[in-house]
């Protein structure tokens, strides 16, 4: 898929664990890794607002597009 | 009282027609048994099979036409009940969409389109030698059946991609 999603690099910049932003945001740690490797299908605002919201960031630096 | 899940109508459908299936089983064993062991008597050419438990008895021409149909049509019943009960089985799970119900539903319908009318026509023409064709609406049964499950598996195979979309939905 050419939507490339950079939580690695933004969890790796505010220095948070993948299980501490999980609890954060009140999603699975299964279902925050579906989203980190990719294979997730799509993100629901509430998600994206949860995840914006723990890391004081825009949906910009966590979701990119890149051409294939 | 709820349609699908653990306790439901799914589930007592499923117990319902896994038991018949079962007590056909064991009846079509049955009768197997006692045509090898010779366990049944013969009177002016019919042979009368005593059932035991119900204490009825069955009777037909003593032919190896009437025995090969009784058996065949044992089997198909056995199998459409056991597939029938598959696919209760899977709707009595959480998530009805799943590939289980798609695969017995495509069993199904290949029994009822394809195995069934075949079965039809080789009981009637090879097996019992008849000169016309009476039991048409067996054969009308059997692709309206068909029919309908092969609409269901369709219908499930997409009930289980959006499903498949909606669990990847975080």
């Amino acid at each position: 898929m050419s939507i490339v999603v950079n939580l690695n690099t933004v969890l790796a910049e505010r220095n948070l664990k993948s299980k501490e932003l999980a609890e954060m945001i009140g999603i699975t740690e299964a279902n925050l890794s579906i989203l980190k490797s990719g294979k997730a299908k799509a993100i629901r605002f509430s998600t994206l607002e949860a995840i914006c919201k723990a890391l004081d960031c825009q949906p910009a630096d966590i979701l990119a597009y890149e051409k294939e | 009282m709820k349609i699908f899940g653990p306790i439901s109508l799914s589930a007592f459908f499923y117990y319902i027609f896994r038991s018949i299936s079962i007590v056909l089983l064991a009846f079509l064993t049955y009768t197997e048994c006692a045509f090898i062991t010779d366990r049944f008597t013969v009177e002016d050419g019919r042979f009368d099979m005593k059932i035991p438990l119900i204490g009825s008895s069955i009777q037909a021409d003593y032919q190896f036409s009437d025995i090969l149909t009784i058996t065949l049509i044992l089997i198909f019943g056995i199998l459409l009940l056991y597939l029938l009960s598959n696919i209760f089985k899977a709707l009595k799970k959480t998530v009805i969409f799943n590939k289980g119900i798609i695969k017995n539903l495509k069993l199904l319908t290949i029994l009822n389109l394809i195995i069934g009318p075949v079965l039809n026509f080789l009981i009637h023409y090879p097996i019992m030698h008849k000169t016309e064709f009476r039991n048409i609406h067996n054969l009308i049964l059997l692709i309206i059946f068909g029919m309908i499950s092969l609409f269901l598996t369709y219908v499930f195979q997409k009930g289980f991609s959006v499903q498949s979309e909606n669990d990847l939905t975080i």
